[in-house]
């Protein structure tokens, strides 16, 4: 289980924009996490996926020992998630051995890999960057908004995939979505941003 | 504004990716051009503002109240008669103030009091015009880029995907300001993904698959099974919602 408790996060100077928060997620649970905007939802991501160290509290995960942080982080523009000068085979491999399987599966094609980012489109690209977080094999995965910059097929797309490799890998998925009906049809539960903190 | 056969290729190989596009808008209209990623959308509003990449060719004609636009005339139309709520927040300068940025393009009039009245239809608060746009949260700096077109007095708007990453009162305040262009006898061109921003205030939706727009159906066609849509790709899109089937084809139709 990932568990966050008591996690406390304000910006350097700035004011507190997580206090007191409380989360959990199990492997093989898919989560919404819901709520209004400038709450703080993707600076808990970026807590909980280890990029950001809370003022006070802790994230507890359990895990063997491994390279790559067992929660992966989607972002919501992948083309400003990835080196814009870099190959997509670069990009791929900086994550770990290439994984044919995967890219298979998430349809990855070969001729994308000589390309450069821009000239994926932005459901090609997001494609590209859920294999990059899911070559390491992670235990959760948080989404961030992935599908909020795709038209409706790419977005049903993405997240059939999402879903599957979630069921196949047995990763736990975080959904950060403002979109209601996306998150009804995708997750087991959902919470809202402002319900996680308490006294 | 009226645009007529507009076909967007590039350069060295001649393939088009946008194909002898027509559309015509009036005041008070709100259209919504929608259409899978990648498909042009945005190329549009580059083409409208004339700012397209170098490596594409553009042929074809817009025209703007009955002139037609030339490198020219755009120059002089742009950011005054015809303006562009960019889809990237950086448009936004990252070393002035979000209340200098709007100040800067309201023309007339007592600006202190308009930008005020802009700030409360946005729901936004007035601390937020001191503050820098890397201080803002993605939904905010969204809100402040539709303010600072509606601070200008541009009688056309286009929007390249004004709602992404807007919480569910902010899309609803988004869409009712975005719905003020009309009240104002304005026009508004949407280029959105989203399906539903799109049914909530357009009065007609155009579908955009494979450069060409295949169907521009009123917003009433997009109701239970999507009967009145005409287009297979239409019907597609309507059901791969995720309130209805979230369905998808795996070999699209090409």
């Amino acid at each position: 289980m990932l568990e966050a408790k008591e996690v406390t996060y304000r910006h350097p100077g700035g004011f507190y924009l997580l206090e007191n928060i409380h989360f959990s997620i199990q492997k093989n649970e898919v989560v919404g996490l819901s709520g209004v905007s400038g709450a703080g939802k993707t600076t808990l991501a970026k807590i909980l996926a280890g990029f950001l160290k809370p003022h006070y509290g802790t994230v507890n995960i359990q895990q063997q020992k491994r390279k790559a942080h067992p929660v992966q982080l989607i972002w919501q523009h992948p083309e400003q998630a990835v080196n814009p000068k870099w190959r997509i085979r670069k990009i791929l491999q900086e994550a770990g051995n290439m994984d044919d399987t995967l890219f298979n599966e998430l349809g990855i094609q070969s001729e994308w890999l000589t390309r450069f980012p821009q000239q994926l489109s932005g459901g090609e690209l997001q494609r590209v960057c859920i294999a990059r977080a899911l070559m390491t094999n992670p235990d959760y995965v948080i989404a961030d908004e992935v599908t909020t910059m795709l038209d409706p097929i790419a977005q049903a797309e993405i997240w059939q995939l999402l879903l599957r490799m979630a069921d196949k890998k047995q990763f736990g998925l975080c959904v950060i979505s403002h979109d209601r009906h996306l998150l009804d049809k995708v997750c087991d539960r959902i919470v809202r941003f402002e319900e996680l903190s308490y006294d | 504004m009226n645009i007529q056969q507009l076909t967007i290729q590039h350069q060295k190989t001649n393939r088009p990716i946008l194909d002898q596009l027509s559309l015509s808008i009036q005041k008070g209209e709100i259209i919504s051009l929608v259409g899978a990623s990648g498909s042009g959308k945005s190329l549009l509003a580059q083409a409208i503002f004339n700012l397209l990449p170098k490596s594409l060719q553009q042929t074809g004609e817009i025209y703007y109240q009955e002139n037609l636009l030339t490198e020219k005339t755009v120059k002089s139309l742009r950011g005054k008669e015809i303006v562009l709520i960019p889809q990237s927040l950086e448009a936004l300068d990252p070393l002035m103030t979000v209340g200098k940025q709007m100040k800067a393009l309201i023309k007339k009039g007592d600006k202190e009091h308009y930008l005020q009245k802009i700030i409360n239809q946005l729901g936004l608060r007035t601390e937020l015009l001191k503050k820098y746009p890397f201080e803002l949260s993605g939904g905010q700096a969204r809100r402040v880029l539709v303010a600072i077109a509606l601070a200008s007095e541009a009688n056309l708007v286009i929007a390249d995907e004004p709602t992404p990453g807007l919480d569910e009162h902010a899309l609803r305040d988004m869409l009712q300001l975005l719905t003020t262009f009309r009240t104002e006898n304005r026009a508004l061109l949407m280029i959105t993904h989203d399906f539903q921003a799109a049914r909530e205030i357009s009065d007609y939706i155009a579908v955009l698959y494979q450069g060409e727009i295949v169907e521009v159906a009123p917003v009433t066609a997009f109701s239970g099974k999507g009967v009145h849509l005409k287009h297979a790709y239409t019907k597609q899109l309507w059901r791969s919602l995720p309130e209805n089937d979230f369905t998808t084809v795996n070999n699209r139709l090409r």
